[in-house]
């Protein structure tokens, strides 16, 4: 069953299709998040809500983009919102600096010091540097996906992905000497 | 990119690095959620409020359906032959009547033949752009026949495959709005060629065979 014959399934009332375009979508959108926001708790949130908003919305899903692509940029927008909330509530340094000392095991033939200062830096980076270069880098998304799932031209995404390693470079400049 | 944004990027995969995600826990979850909405949405699915028809359009598709089912009737009524003479001749596609469903056939063959006119009609209207809230209601009243049909215990697989291909094309129709634009519109239409419809519909109700009793359903 292909995107389109899903989506009239759905919209039909027929709830086996709305737990195949869940099973379809889960795995990536989590991930994605994951990567964006860092802990289990605030991704599965994230992904629930995504599911139930494009549930909702599905009706206005036109066909512009593919239906991984929409969904992508709900769960983004969900995930962006719950980070602002999170840095209203307690301030984001402090958590990741929580979350760095659980999730940066040793991995035999790589300098700790720099994969855990890349992590920091990947963190302080501009949210809208390390999204793209999280989505780019890390899992693999084209510009073009990006830019649609983002709301701006793939050669935003571009100019962004740039500066994100130019930015990671100049900060991590002391291990390269070495 | 160079050795060391090759480098980087190695080593950037390891950032939050995503476990398995828990999906029948999300699932339950969104269940859960979603429940008062579901409960919400099926005291009005499948159909939502229309706003007032423009009265020369819903004039003219009146006339227009009426007209095609006039036609179909008087055509049926003139190929029959005297109630002593009937004598059936099934098609290869077409639907034959079964001594035990026949009511219930009978039944199927008129909807599907109601549901060809009216696509028809639907399509030649979507080209001049036409399509008003009487195509709208007239795809809720054709949902309602086919949800009953395809419901039916005696309707056979195939007859029911058919059913539900078409309960898609008038649920799209159905859901159609007013602000809804012409290229949402001809989606519908483009399924309808690609799946084939009327030439289904045609094969499944083939006009000379037989003639139907109106009002059937």
């Amino acid at each position: 069953m292909d995107d389109q014959q899903l989506i009239e399934r759905i919209r039909a009332g027929d709830p086996s299709a709305e737990r195949a375009l869940y099973d379809g979508h889960v795995d990536r959108l989590y991930r994605l998040v994951f990567r964006y926001v860092g802990e289990p708790d605030v991704a599965e949130d994230c992904v629930q809500e995504t599911f139930i908003r494009a549930f909702d919305k599905l009706g206005d899903f036109r066909g512009d983009s593919a239906l991984g692509t929409w969904l992508g940029a709900i769960a983004i927008s969900t995930a962006l919102n719950a980070l602002r909330k999170r840095k209203r509530a307690s301030g984001r340094e402090a958590v990741w600096e929580e979350a760095e000392t659980v999730a940066a095991p040793r991995v035999p033939g790589v300098d700790p010091d720099l994969k855990t200062r890349l992590h920091e830096e990947i963190d302080r980076l501009p949210e809208g540097y390390r999204m793209v270069f999280l989505l780019h880098d890390v899992e693999g998304y084209t510009h073009e996906e990006i830019g649609t799932m983002l709301g701006v031209q793939s050669g935003t995404s571009k100019a962004q992905l740039f500066r994100a390693r130019a930015r990671l470079r100049e900060r991590l400049a002391e291990f390269v000497r070495d | 990119m160079d050795e060391l944004d090759d480098k980087l990027q190695d080593l950037a995969r390891g950032y939050h690095e995503p476990p398995a995600p828990p999906r029948e826990l999300m699932w339950e979850r969104i269940q859960a959620k979603r429940a008062p909405q579901v409960e919400r949405r099926t005291d009005v699915l499948p159909f939502r409020p229309r706003p007032a028809l423009p009265m020369r359009r819903a004039a003219a598709w009146a006339a227009g359906i009426a007209a095609v089912l006039t036609i179909g009737f008087f055509l049926g009524r003139r190929s029959s032959p005297a109630p002593s003479e009937v004598a059936v001749t099934p098609q290869p596609s077409a639907i034959a009547p079964s001594r035990a469903n026949a009511p219930l056939e009978v039944a199927a063959l008129a909807h599907l033949r109601q549901a060809e006119s009216y696509l028809t009609l639907f399509r030649a209207s979507v080209r001049t752009g036409e399509t008003n809230d009487l195509a709208v209601s007239t795809a809720r009243e054709l949902l309602a026949s086919n949800r009953f049909l395809v419901n039916a215990s005696g309707t056979d697989p195939q007859m029911r495959a058919l059913l539900l291909d078409l309960e898609l094309v008038l649920v799209g129709i159905s859901q159609l709005q007013s602000s809804d634009r012409p290229e949402d519109i001809r989606l519908i239409t483009d399924g309808l060629d690609q799946a084939g419809m009327l030439t289904r519909l045609r094969s499944a109700s083939p006009r000379d065979s037989r003639p139907l009793p109106t009002g059937v359903l």
